[in-house]
């Protein structure tokens, strides 16, 4: 038979191998690939005795620690911190955590782990997830938290952020806010004086300087061919929230516990876009653009004013964005960038910024529910917050952690944002809402619809997705 | 003989349970549940709430619903087109006009590179060769070439670019079957089609594409189907974005069932698939008498 | 033959400058063709020995050309942990393995079940035979999304949620209708007598099946072993919505998110990861791919 010439005996005895290599295997395999893969310790908390002391293993799902977050960090020191204090009481309960790191599937994964009886014990996510987390059943409710003492000083009104149907469903990690960084250079190149550099974020604080004459500051920038873009602004739904609310839209009615479409100031808004993409500040493609390129315009100096978030500062360290320098020091930072509250849009107004702290909620289902909690406790005390909130850039939410983070002077010079801080929604639907919010804009910036159109189109896809809300 | 028959029937029919329980037990618990699913309001908190047919309601006022099904119209058969096509040519030249038949078989083997290569890897390549930034490929050639300024490419022809990913990807199946039907073909025909003096348009005309009337019938169908019910290609190159623009039926049931986690609406979106489906497997049985195709040709 | 012969013999003799002319002409359509060929196929194999050669380069001039040899981007392979600008992933070679378990999982599971109903559809005849094989037409058009959803609900009532076992068995029933069919295409063309010649030696019908029928249809089981090695191999949506653990985290998935994160600094190491992940493929394919050329729908 033709079968046997060189190149299929070869062949063969290749598969042949595969072949009795993976039956063998597979045998073994649904036993014990069973147990490695779904296994005991994958999900749910599990326990190993030894002695008397048993450990009880927490599986934590969370952001990658890439500058942004040192929760993971946080919570494996608290849990040794936590385990001294359980030796002491004679308790035979130590803990280990074990991180799951899911950057961007975190709510697919919360869902069908939980459904299938595999949730994480503890997860760090955006705050606006509470409403769908507790409607559906996934977190543990912890009103009794308000009683922990590490939350006594607990900045006001941030107990909002985790409250969904009049209780408690999370303790919260930390709190930023969303500005707009400019180049320094330029603004002298423009003819500005350090004196006036320095005093233009409390310009903008006090409604002296608004986004038409930040327009005007950039237009001049980009006409002497000094920056490639007048303004960037950051793209995340939650991101561009901010030009809704800062335009007086109201998305919420809290009452009625349902969405509103606002229909005046949603106009208002794509127009106040529309205006900064037509007078070519603003890229149209800015919804598409990368985070990175946004980041590196505005250390490089290429955009004069870009929006973001002051965790970026942290990132400008470490991620090497400089074209030459590669990383850039505090001083650096210091010298040549500023920091402003997005200006307000009516003179006079106030600036605002949008908020969206990160919080720790528990599983509905795991079983240790106590230890979860006392390990959220020990986790939220100052000295893990400000080791959280000075390495990524961010600001600690109790007065006491926030006297520790002291000792940064970025931070310090812009804590004072988190008075104007304004939030999304938390009801179930936000994710759906967030969806439509970051689109419409999106649909105005590129040129696709006019700003009338765009608010009929959100008009209809929120009536769609969101089944009755209120239109103003 | 009797007993030997039913053992052997028996024997027969043993073989046969994973496959029958493939098409019958896990297909119809597939079917079943994704059709209760639809009528549900089913979303992050994965409650079965049944609302009737809202779902279905919804989808038909859609503001997106128009641009999704030109969308898909276009992608579907742009891609099948350049599958097909673009196959057939690989094939014939290969395998018929090349004289060196082993030059031929390295060709074919090139082209069967991007259907071995992972779906990741492919989509990396392209956003790689298509990237807006001064580094992507294409970007840089024209930059050395022309001195021309960055282009972003996935933003200004998303649908395009989609329809080249899947028909490079594709064309290698269509390949594969058309050339080893061209080699099937007894070469005595087209020794006397030459001796009778026929020109070699005459004879792709009236020899070549006769003889693969058949495995083109099949390619066109079959991979179609596979087209209208595929998202993945799209889903890794430019997410169905921007604006939408490169969203198909099947990638936006998928967003509205695992991004949005509103999985009754995506469901019930992916539902109306279904009866295209069932449209062309209808006329594909009736008109080009694919059923002759499926038990003739072998 | 003789006829032929003389036929060109005589106008070859009859028309000299012709018959020259009427050779180029002849090799006009080979020449197009390699020319055509050759023109396509530069740029797709340029393309993979380019990120072959950037994996191994140490810096890159222009962001795009490759200028010194190093090593360095391949650093994962002998380190613990992939490092990617401070982020620090698993270690590649247990998402190899995870990969590795799926893909010749599936090909086993799907080979296996599309071989013996092969076998019997080709030979066996019995009613609804022809029904059924025209049915995986209609499972392999139902829309795979929807799958996904009643997939989770049924491996979540046979508690295979998040294994390793729960894909492959997805991803080989997916497979099996295709594969039935291009295998019983193969079993079709093998010779009745060969199956009477063996059953009158008195050797049992699993005997016939190895001795006769195996290697008649081995290029077609080559086939579709390469395919669902390679879709298992490749698959990247279901184990991102299957599997929730960092230990089984695949190629796809971590090679996904590397290019998603823009990682443009490290470049090279995406570079030499997707070619670290797609060798596997390669290999077996070079391999196979005599085989894979003989298969007939």
């Amino acid at each position: 038979m033709k079968l046997l010439n060189g190149n299929k005996v070869k062949l063969a005895v290749v598969l042949l191998t595969a072949v009795t290599a993976i039956s063998t295997g597979c045998g073994a395999k649904t036993t014990e690939g069973n147990k490695s893969v779904a296994g005991d310790n994958a999900g749910q908390a599990s326990a190993q005795t030894a002695g008397n002391v048993e450990t009880v293993e927490l599986t934590v799902a969370g952001r990658r620690p890439v500058g942004d977050s040192y929760g993971m960090e946080n919570l494996a020191k608290a849990a040794e911190k936590l385990n001294q204090k359980l030796e002491k009481e004679d308790s035979k309960y130590r803990l280990k955590v074990n991180p799951v790191l899911k950057p961007d599937d975190l709510n697919q994964y919360i869902i069908f782990s939980s459904k299938s009886g595999k949730a994480p014990d503890i997860a760090e996510i955006g705050y606006s997830n509470i409403g769908w987390l507790a409607e559906g059943n996934y977190v543990m409710q912890m009103d009794d938290m308000k009683n922990q003492d590490v939350f006594k000083n607990l900045m006001p009104g941030y107990w909002n952020a985790v409250t969904w149907d009049k209780h408690i469903w999370g303790v919260i990690q930390d709190t930023e806010a969303r500005m707009v960084f400019f180049y320094k250079p330029h603004l002298k190149k423009l003819g500005w004086t350090d004196e006036q550099i320095a005093a233009l974020p409390k310009k903008v604080e006090n409604g002296e300087f608004t986004m038409q004459d930040m327009a005007d500051v950039a237009k001049q920038a980009v006409d002497q061919k000094l920056v490639k873009h007048g303004f960037l602004h950051n793209t995340g739904p939650r991101d561009v929230a901010a030009f809704y609310v800062n335009n007086g839209v109201q998305m919420y009615d809290e009452d009625k516990k349902q969405y509103v479409f606002d229909k005046a100031n949603v106009v208002e808004t794509f127009k106040e876009v529309k205006q900064l993409v037509d007078s070519g500040l603003l890229p149209d493609s800015m919804m598409t653009y990368s985070e990175k390129d946004r980041l590196k315009e505005i250390v490089n100096g290429t955009a004069l004013f870009v929006g973001g978030g002051i965790w970026e500062e942290a990132r400008f360290k470490q991620n090497g964005y400089h074209n030459e320098l590669g990383n850039v020091n505090s001083e650096w930072i210091q010298q040549n960038l500023g920091v402003i509250l997005l200006p307000p849009s009516k003179k006079g107004g106030k600036p605002i910024t949008m908020s969206n702290p990160y919080v720790y909620v528990a599983s509905k289902t795991t079983k240790h529910p106590e230890l979860v909690k006392r390990l959220l406790v020990e986790v939220s005390a100052p000295e893990y917050q400000k080791n959280h909130a000075t390495q990524s850039s961010h600001i600690p939410f109790t007065k006491e952690a926030q006297e520790l983070a002291k000792e940064s002077a970025f931070l310090n010079s812009v804590s004072y944002m988190t008075n104007y801080s304004k939030f999304v929604p938390n009801h179930p639907d936000e994710p759906k809402y967030e969806k439509i919010r970051a689109e419409a804009l999106k649909n105005v910036e590129t040129g696709t619809m006019t700003p009338e159109k765009a608010a009929e189109w959100m008009e209809q896809q929120m009536k769609l997705d969101l089944g009755s809300i209120v239109v103003k | 003989m009797v007993w030997r028959k039913v053992k052997e029937q028996g024997f027969n029919a043993m073989l046969l349970v994973p496959f029958f329980f493939n098409q019958y037990v896990l297909f119809l618990a597939t079917a079943i549940l994704v059709i209760l699913i639809a009528f549900t309001s089913m979303d992050s908190s994965m409650h079965w709430k049944f609302n009737g047919i809202v779902n279905f309601r919804k989808a038909l006022i859609d503001p997106k619903i128009g641009l999704i099904m030109l969308n898909t119209i276009i992608f579907v058969c742009m891609t099948l087109l350049f599958k097909v096509v673009w196959g057939f040519i690989i094939a014939v030249t290969t395998t018929y006009y090349m004289e060196n038949k082993t030059v031929g078989s390295w060709f074919r083997t090139i082209w069967l590179l991007p259907r071995v290569s992972p779906g990741v890897v492919e989509a990396m390549l392209w956003t790689w060769i298509f990237s807006s930034s001064e580094y992507g490929v294409l970007n840089s050639l024209m930059h050395t070439l022309y001195g021309s300024a960055p282009v972003a490419w996935l933003d200004k022809y998303p649908l395009l670019i989609n329809i080249l990913l899947a028909g490079v990807m594709g064309s290698s199946l269509s390949m594969v079957i058309l050339s080893s039907a061209m080699q099937s073909i007894n070469k005595s025909y087209f020794y006397v089609a030459k001796v009778d003096g026929a020109s070699e348009w005459s004879i792709l005309r009236n020899l070549i594409v006769p003889f693969l009337r058949w495995p083109i019938m099949f390619l066109v169908i079959w991979q179609g189907l596979a087209l209208l019910t595929s998202y993945e290609s799209i889903l890794l190159l430019t997410d169905g974005g921007p604006n939408s623009r490169s969203e198909t039926w099947a990638l936006y049931a998928f967003h509205k069932a695992f991004s949005s986690l509103d999985f009754g609406y995506g469901s019930a979106v992916s539902l109306f698939i279904l009866p295209i489906v069932f449209v062309v497997i209808f006329l594909a049985y009736r008109v080009f008498g694919f059923h002759k195709l499926m038990n003739a040709a072998k | 033959m003789e006829m032929i012969k003389q036929m060109q013999a005589g106008r070859s003799q009859a028309y000299p400058r012709q018959r020259r002319l009427g050779r180029i002409k002849q090799s006009l359509p080979n020449i197009l063709s390699i020319a055509l060929m050759t023109v396509t196929s530069v740029p797709l194999v340029l393309l993979y020995v380019w990120i072959v050669l950037i994996s191994f380069s140490g810096e890159l001039i222009g962001g795009i050309f490759p200028k010194s040899f190093s090593l360095q981007n391949w650093s994962f392979l002998w380190s613990p942990n992939l490092v990617m600008d401070g982020a620090v992933y698993p270690n590649v070679w247990n998402m190899f393995g995870s990969t590795l378990t799926i893909a010749l999982g599936t090909s086993v599971v799907e080979v296996a079940g599309s071989l013996m109903a092969g076998y019997v559809l080709s030979r066996g005849n019995f009613p609804g035979s022809k029904f059924l094989l025209q049915s995986t037409l209609l499972t392999h058009a139902f829309p795979a999304i929807t799958g996904m959803i009643a997939a989770f609900y049924i491996l979540n009532a046979v508690g295979l949620v998040n294994t390793l076992t729960g894909i492959i068995l997805l991803k080989a029933f997916a497979g099996m209708g295709m594969s039935t069919w291009i295998i019983k295409g193969f079993f079709d063309e093998v010779p009745k007598h060969l199956e009477w010649a063996s059953s009158v030696d008195g050797s049992s019908r699993f005997q016939t099946f190895i001795q006769v029928y195996l290697p008649n249809v081995w290029p077609g089981v080559v086939a579709i072993s390469l395919f669902a090695f390679l879709s298992g191999w490749g698959e990247y949506v279901m184990v991102s919505v299957f599997l929730f653990d960092d230990r089984t985290n695949t190629l796809s998935m971590i090679l996904h998110s590397l290019f998603v994160e823009e990682f443009h600094g490290s470049y090279g190491i995406v570079m030499a990861l997707a070619v670290f992940y797609m060798l596997p493929c390669l290999i077996l394919y070079f391999f196979s791919q005599q085989a894979l050329m003989k298969m007939k729908m």
